[in-house]
Order: C-alpha cells, then structure tokens, then sequence
C-alpha cells in the first residue's frame, strides 16, 4: 500500500456505503458506515479546506475540535484501520520495520509501533497541534512524544485525575478544558463560540444517554446484538461525538435493538454462551467475533470498556462541568483506573449480563492491560463464577499469534465451557 | 572499616534493619516511587522506606503479572508474595507508570498491608496541576490519620524537610566529587552509597554520608583517565551493572534514573508553606517521562552532561519499560544535536546478560576513542 492512504479508505467506506444502500440491511448500519466516511473525509480535506488538523489521542474528548471547527484526528485508530486493509493485500508490515528502525521500542503496543513507522514514512497528514490524554497507557503517551518531536508540532497534554476525590477531580477537570481550549485558540487561530459548544454538547449528552441506554439492552436474554456492533459503537462514540449524525446513528441503533427485544429476536437464533471480551481485538482478525458465533453460539455481550458504569448526562448549559462530568464519567475512560475502584462495577456488569466466560486479548504489546490479567480473571472467577481465557497474542501483528493459534486456544476453552 | 563499607553492610543488611526497627515499636511505610514525598511520612514518626526486588527468581511473581510485565515490579512482588515485607504497615505509590500502576493493584488485592494507596501525579507541571497535587498531598495527610492513628503537623514537617534536605545536599556534594577531572568514586561506589539513603532513617545516613565524603578526600582518584559516561534510564540498584561498565575502561560519573539524580538532585523550599513548597518540589524536581512535554527533562539532561564533561550516553532500559523505551528516539536526538554519542541497551531488573552488554560496551568506548 503506497500512496494516499486516506484517500484508500475513504474510497473503501464509500464503496461500502454503496452496498449497504444497494443491499439495504438496517437503517443503523448505512448511518455507521456514513458517520466514519464523514469523518475521514473531514481528515482527508482538512487542508484543502483551510481547517486545522488535530492529532488527538485515544482518551481526548472530541466535541471541543468539532465545535471549533478543528477536525481531530485518531491517528492511533487510523494506523490500525491502514495496516490491517493493508495485511489484506499481504503488505503493511514494513510500518512495524520503519518504526523500530526510529529507535522506538520494539516491546510497544503495535498500534503505536505502526503510527510512528508511518510518521518516519511520511504517509500521514502532518499536524498543525497534537493533543495526547493521559488515559489509557503510557505507551500513547510516549508516542505522541515521538511523534510531536518529528513534526516540532504544538502539544496538549490532558491529565486525567486517577483517583476520584469528592468532586475535585471535576474542578480539576474543568480547568484541564479551560486550558485546552486556550491552546487551541493560541495555536490554531481559532476561537470558540460558547453557543457552538453548548449545540455540539447537548447532541453529546443525548447521544451518551442513548448510548447507556443500549448498553443496558444487552442485559437482554438472548444478546439483541453482538461483539461487532458493540465495538462499532465504542468507536463511533469515540471518533464522532456531539456531531447531529452520530446521535442519528445511535437513535436508529436503538430502535432497531429495542424492537428485536421486542420481537424476542436475539442476534443469534441458538445463544449458548455469553461472553465478556477484554483488551481489544486481534484487528487482523476480527471474523473470530463470527466465528465463536458459529462455531460455539457464543455472543459477546460486553467489553471491558462497557463493562464499567457510563456516568453521562446532566446540563450542557455550563459547558465546562459538562465536559468535566463526562470526562470523569465515561465509561471507557473509567475502566483505566485503579483495579480496585472499578472491580465491584465489573462484578456486577458480569453478573447482569449473566455472562458465563470471559476472553481476555492479552496484547503483547499492552502493559497496563495484561498487568491484570490474573487479578482479573481470579475477580470474576471467585465473585461471579466467570471463568476467564488469557489469550495470548497481538491486536496488530499476526506473527505473534496465528489465526490458528487463536482458534485453537479459543476451541480449548469452548470445550471446557460446554462440559461445564 | 571504611565509611564506604559501612554503607554497604547497612544497604545489604536492610530487610533485618528493618524487622528489628519494627520490634522496636518503629513503623514504616514503603513506597515505590520517588514522587512519593517521603517528608510527609517521617514528619508523622514513620520510617519511609523504598520497596524493591532482590529475588534472584520470581515464582510468585511470574503467577501474578503477565508476561510483558516489567522485571523490576515483578521482583519487588515477588518478595511481598513471600512475606519478606509483611511488617511494612504501608505501601504507598503514584500513578506513575503502568508497571507501577498494576504492581499496587496485584499488590492491594492479594496483600493485607494496612495502608495501601495510591496517589495521581499529574502528567504535566502548571499552576493546575501543582493545585492539584497539593490537594493529593492533603489526601496523603488524611489517609495516615484515618488509617495509621498518626499526625502530620506543620511544625514536625518543616523539621523533616530540613532534614530532607540535608541529604540532598549531602549528596549534590558527593557527586560533585564524581564531576572533578579525576573522580573520587567510581559509579558503582557512588550507588553504594546512595542506596542506604533510600532504606534508612535520614539522621543515620546523614552521618554515614557525612563520614564517607571526608574520606573521600584522603584517597586517590580509582578512576583517572577513563571515558565519562553518563546513564540514563531505568531505575538500577545493582552496583554489578555499573562495575560491569566500569571495567572496560570508562566511569559512570553521572545519571538520571531513580536510584539516582532524579531521588535527590532538588531541594524542598524552606519558606513558606511546608505543603506548598513539597508539592512544587516533587511536581518540578528532576523529571521522570511521565512529565510532558520532554523539553525540560532534554534540556536537564543536556545540562548534567555540560556539568559532568561527558564523553558518552549509556541509555538502558528494563525490558518492557515504555516510559523509557519507547522515548528513545526523542532523547537521542537531543543528544545528537549535541554531538554526544548514545548507547541503546536492554536488559533486566537483575543483572543477566553481561556478555553481550560487556561487547556492547567495549565497541562503544572504542568508537568513543576514535
């Protein structure tokens, strides 16, 4: 793969939007696949358009850029989406190669190896500011450091309180915003509008509403829906948050779920097993979501970053505490705090989607992840009688485990499940 | 014996030092990070001591962590599995790293430690983040009197800052005898004696420091004419790594790591509010790669090397040590710019591997020669 890579795949979510309108299969599906194409089109033609371009990183609210009319840009999510189309075509690996060759380590999280490979490339579109949070992990961190000391680009470093305290981490939180929101307008020439952010908010709140509310649907006997569309819809939340598409998205995604509960229809017609997945997903093989399904009736019901509360909602009318509440409350960010915080809530979301196994991805590259493997398999094991499988592997790199690798240790722990 | 000697036996000999300080109704909080400000807790009577590892084999630890996990918290788990810590009555962190961050997790769910916190440290130095770390200090305060029974009161905290400082002082002086044309120590006597500070009371290191620096100045230079190197990187607190530097030819004469410059290089203010003045100390002191952005920690780095006239850059890394790791680049670019050489090297907590450092080495000081 040479050449534009983000015009490669706006190219492949316009092809796909075609099909879905040729072979229409639920109104949801055509609003997710239209909402991504947005969003890389925006990447695409941000500089053609005269529009700043953000680097932002996995834990950085969204809605501020798209209410100051600076398109962001999950560079993180966009080497991963690159590299695995580009497996497909028996390429990409070289992304790994220019990235260890920069002197970055060779132990990272791939999904931070490929984007500096990339960068060293020079097949992204360069910054004009980088914004980097604090959550999830280090190694985000530390790339945006690589990265941010190539392009000599202006950067934002969002701290997230670890601990809760009674409230300020909220103050501490709103600060944080208020200072974003000054490097933006510093670095980018742009100046917010109060009013555009509270619009941009209000859709955030509904959409994050609407977004709890399905989350607590899954609960349902049998799963209405299952892993694929759970992730879709933890990435869609994550690219394209406050913007009047997304929220028509997730309406359209609810409605559908509600009425198959309705009709007593599951997302599969022979549900034999529930289960928990943790850590992402081996993304050069995201069929193993269909193939448990197939192969062993088993529905993923919750991931990691679900599987903790989602505390949005309230007033948008002063639009820093809303940012701040949501900061503090958003069920994927949460999940990164300290194991014994977030271990009852686990607990309990395992219990509620009476699940009966876990899968934990155990990315060789994740530290923070894998670091709790045991502590969580013995949690659920002992407080909720979930057994959990660590599966060894990488969510880029399939040298590291092989699709049948993956398959076997998965077949392993299907046959224990079944004799159980 | 020699001063130096004294402060090895006492290093070597902590885990009894400690057990025995206990049955003397002493104590102690261990902590493992050097964020952690340490005054706090010896303003309230307690000993603070640094946790870490020395097992030659972790078992326990192994069946706990993940294979990526860092050999460092590994090994230091691996002793708290074994009971080799049971009379600490806290064990105290920040947010540090990910190693750090799941150690305390693995560590307050499989352990009873009476007091076991951890504390944010923001990511990043602004009058924000110094506010709110003041606010984590409070929270430190209050988590000694809810759990331990003990107070913190102003008066006692200011005393164990002086005394904080005096060691810092105490060793600023010992390194700049590291900084001379001719060192007085080499590096790994320079750890060796730094290592106690991190496991005694701070009266009795002072003392010991105090009659090792005037030794110091009765003996020849054991490291004349060599390269100067400095070190940067994961923490190391096993001398062998440095003896094995230091016999093909060169001198550690300076580093940035935590059994190092970055433990006691800045002093706590003196004026003022007691609190304030930790908060700012601890947030601005010598910084970690948890800080962004990197350009004050470059611009540190490049100024110990102007100070210590250094030849070369050995920047080792624990296997899976992201922070460190995975900035490598940026740092060599720095020094780059500079015109100082880098080495990259990986290896464990324990020293393994010393062949292929040893060559690694050598091919360095050679090119530093030529």
């Amino acid at each position: 793969m040479k050449g534009d890579y983000l015009k490669q795949v706006v190219e492949a979510y316009e092809q796909r939007l075609q099909q879905k309108r040729a072979r229409p299969t639920t109104r949801s599906s055509e609003l997710g696949t239209q909402i991504m194409l947005d969003y890389f089109q925006r990447v695409h033609r941000a500089q053609e358009e005269g529009k700043p371009l953000a680097w932002v990183s996995f834990g950085v609210p969204v809605e501020i850029f798209y209410a100051m009319d600076i398109v962001p840009f999950l560079v993180e999510q966009f080497a991963i989406t690159v590299v695995v189309q580009g497996f497909r075509e028996g390429k990409g690996f070289e992304y790994f190669d220019y990235g260890i060759g920069t002197g970055f380590s060779k132990e990272a999280c791939t999904a931070h190896i490929v984007p500096v490979g990339m960068a060293k490339a020079g097949v992204l579109p360069p910054p004009d500011v980088a914004v980097c949070s604090s959550v999830p992990c280090d190694s985000s961190l530390m790339t945006f450091e690589v990265l941010t000391d190539m392009y000599r680009c202006p950067s934002f470093w969002l701290d997230y309180p670890y601990r809760e305290r009674n409230g300020r981490e909220i103050d501490y939180f709103r600060q944080e915003f208020a200072d974003l929101i000054a490097f933006l307008e510093e670095h980018t020439g742009r100046k917010l509008d109060p009013d555009r952010l509270r619009e941009t908010l209000e859709i955030s709140r509904e959409t994050n509403e609407i977004y709890a509310r399905i989350l607590e649907l899954r609960k349902t006997v049998p799963a209405p829906f299952g892993g694929r569309e759970g992730w879709n819809i933890i990435m869609n939340i994550r690219y394209v948050d406050g913007l009047p598409g997304t929220l028509e998205y997730f309406k359209a995604f609810y409605q559908e779920t509600q009425e198959k509960i309705a009709r007593g229809e599951g997302h599969l017609s022979d549900e034999r097993h529930r289960l928990i997945w943790v850590g992402g997903y081996p993304f050069f093989f995201m069929r193993v979501i269909d193939w448990v399904e197939e192969q062993y009736g088993a529905v993923v019901v919750g991931e990691a970053q679900n599987s903790v509360k989602h505390l949005v909602g309230g007033d948008t009318s002063d639009p820093l505490e809303f940012l701040a509440r949501k900061a503090a409350g958003f069920g994927i960010w949460r999940v990164f705090r300290d194991f014994g915080t977030i271990a009852p809530e686990l607990v309990e979301q395992a219990k509620a989607l009476k699940a009966d196994g876990a899968i934990y991805f155990a990315s060789a590259g994740c530290k923070q992840g894998c670091g709790i493997t045991r502590l969580l398999r013995d949690t659920w094991g002992e407080a909720a009688g979930v057994p959990t499988l660590i599966l060894d592997g990488d969510i880029l790199d399939p040298r590291v485990t092989s699709v049948a690798q993956i398959q076997a240790q998965l077949q392993k722990f299907f046959a224990m499940l079944d004799g159980s | 014996m020699s001063k130096l000697e004294e402060l090895r036996r006492a290093y070597q000999g902590r885990f009894q030092s400690w057990r025995e300080r206990k049955a003397q109704g002493q104590r102690i909080v261990g902590w493992v990070c050097t964020y952690i400000p340490e005054e706090v807790f010896a303003a309230a009577g307690l000993l603070p001591i640094r946790v870490g590892g020395g097992a030659r084999e972790t078992p326990l630890g192994d069946a706990h962590f993940y294979a990526n996990t860092c050999t460092f918290v590994r090994n230091c788990l691996e002793l708290g599995l074994r009971g080799e810590y049971d009379f600490l009555d806290g064990l105290v962190t920040v947010n540090t790293c990910d190693h750090i961050r799941r150690f305390f997790d693995v560590w307050q769910h499989y352990l009873r430690t009476p007091l076991t916190q951890i504390y944010h440290l923001p990511c990043k130095i602004s009058a924000t983040t110094e506010e709110f770390f003041l606010e984590e200090l409070g929270q430190i305060r209050r988590d000694l009197e809810g759990t331990l029974g003990v107070t913190v009161k102003d008066d006692a905290l200011r005393e164990s800052i002086r005394l904080y400082n005096r060691t810092r002082s105490l060793l600023r002086r010992l390194y700049a005898r590291r900084s001379r044309e001719n060192p007085l120590l080499t590096g790994a006597e320079a750890l060796e004696a730094l290592l106690p500070a991190l496991v005694l009371p701070k009266e009795e290191y002072n003392s010991l420091l105090e009659g090792l620096i005037e030794e110091l100045e009765q003996r020849p230079s054991p490291a004349s004419g060599r390269a100067r190197l400095m070190i940067i990187g994961s923490q190391i607190d096993d001398p062998e790594y440095y003896r094995l530097i230091e016999e093909q030819g060169a001198v550690v004469v300076i580093d940035d790591h935590c059994y190092g410059t970055k433990y006691f290089w800045n002093p706590v203010e003196e004026e003022g509010d007691p609190w304030r003045a930790l908060a700012r100390r601890y947030l601005q002191k010598a910084p970690c790669p948890h800080m962004h952005p990197m350009g004050p920690r470059l611009e540190h780095l490049l100024a110990l090397a102007r100070d210590f006239r250094i030849q070369g850059v050995l920047y080792q890394t624990i296997k899976f040590c992201d922070p460190h790791a995975e900035v490598f680049p940026v740092v060599w670019n720095a020094f780059q710019r500079a015109g100082i050489p880098v080495l990259n090297l990986e290896r464990e907590y324990l020293l393994a591997g010393a062949g292929q450092w040893k060559t690694r080495i050598q091919a360095f000081l050679e090119s530093l020669e030529a």
